[in-house]
């Protein structure tokens, strides 16, 4: 049985948290999470910034998030690359396409466009064949747009 | 256009081991599954390409695993380097059975 | 059990047509439909060619949470903006993806909105409307 005091704390908490809740997106993040480890294959942690070395480019506010161009060129030697996913954090699948170099290809890079449910995060994740992961990101912007 | 048609675009001018652009448009649908028939308010069955395989004289350049939030009529682009000229060949499927391939010459100089 | 089995099949089909009986596209039998039933009517002008009306049906009519809203309490009639001019300007409607928000008791238009939203903006926007009709008891 809990005195009063302990039940008036715990309902404080509760109020604090609740206002907090819009600035403290608590679920948010270990959705996004479950799904990168699902899809990439190793948890967030293991991934590295990769900025340096990859160059994203979206553009920053997409006019639609129905055909969103994103191109990605990184300084990796191809012969070091085992795959490069693109991903959208908030797409309800955000694994949009999976590419597998060769030697071949001369360059890391790859250019498509995608679709946005809505603002989020795209990410260009690169494997390397030693196991190792790198990762560039950029947020794009999905407005309100219409047909006239 | 008939769908699983494809364009494809290389430069007029490629140099021996030097890495060239290949760009290319696929005419489909691609239909995320999550999109409702107006008519009837039932989920439009997804229909969109899964894998993709560039080719240069049967040997593989590129694979792709792609998914339903590529746009339609999907555009893509890569690099490439040959020291030989020879046949670029892009062939891809879809989740409903649907096959194409597309060849280009490439010619080195 | 022949019976039964019929049973089953009909309660199954009229399950089906019922789950699709929120998805009209006449505009008269949704208003009809509308008033013997209490609901508010979505009046959903779209052209085919809109990427913002195709990302609207991608990512948020297509999604689970919007349709089981508006299966509760709305009757969704999507209008091709080209097609039915006539009837696009009756609502002033001057582009897609444009929402009209329709009481068929009153016969009057409780809100429009223009243009695509994200999932959670739209939601908002179904509740906000369902409070202020005041046609329906839970929001």
């Amino acid at each position: 049985m809990m005195n009063r005091r302990e039940v008036l704390k715990l309902a404080g908490t509760g109020v604090l948290l609740s206002t907090l809740s819009p600035f403290v997106n608590l679920s948010f993040s270990s959705e996004v999470e479950e799904k990168f480890k699902k899809h990439v294959g190793v948890p967030m942690s293991k991934v590295k910034d990769g900025s340096d070395k990859i160059k994203l480019k979206t553009p920053t506010i997409a006019e639609t998030g129905a055909n969103v161009p994103v191109s990605v060129d990184a300084k990796i030697p191809v012969e070091d690359v085992d795959w490069l996913m693109i991903f959208v954090d908030h797409n309800p699948v955000p694994r949009v396409i999976k590419v597998h170099f060769s030697p071949m290809n001369g360059k890391t890079f790859f250019a498509t466009r995608i679709k946005m449910a809505k603002t989020s995060n795209v990410r260009a994740i690169i494997k390397k064949k030693d196991g190792s992961y790198l990762q560039a990101l950029k947020e794009v912007k999905v407005t309100i747009g219409g047909c006239g | 256009m008939a769908i699983g048609t494809a364009r494809v675009r290389v430069p007029k001018k490629i140099k021996k081991g030097k890495p060239f652009k290949v760009q290319f448009i696929i005419i489909h649908p691609m239909e995320p599954g999550t999109r409702k028939d107006k008519k009837t308010g039932k989920l439009i069955p997804a229909h969109h390409i899964t894998k993709l395989d560039i080719k240069f004289n049967g040997k593989l350049v590129t694979h792709m695993d792609v998914g339903g939030a590529v746009s339609a009529n999907p555009y893509f682009a890569i690099m490439m380097k040959t020291d030989e000229s020879g046949t670029l060949e892009i062939s891809y499927e879809d989740n409903k059975g649907g096959k194409w391939k597309k060849s280009v010459e490439i010619k080195v100089s | 059990m022949h019976a039964l089995g019929l049973i089953i099949i009909f309660v199954l089909i009229a399950l089906n047509n019922y789950a699709l009986a929120f998805w009209i596209n006449n505009p008269e039998s949704a208003i009809e439909r509308g008033k013997r039933t209490g609901r508010i009517i979505i009046f959903y002008f779209y052209s085919r060619d809109c990427p913002y009306c195709h990302q609207m049906e991608t990512f948020v009519l297509g999604d689970k949470d919007v349709e089981n809203y508006i299966k509760d309490k709305f009757i969704f009639v999507p209008v091709d903006y080209e097609e039915d001019m006539e009837f696009s300007d009756r609502f002033g409607v001057y582009g897609t993806p444009t929402f009209i928000f329709f009481d068929p008791k009153k016969g009057r238009v409780i809100d429009s909105i223009f243009g695509s939203r994200e999932k959670e903006d739209f939601l908002n926007i179904l509740k906000r409307i369902c409070n202020k009709s005041k046609l329906l008891r839970r929001c």
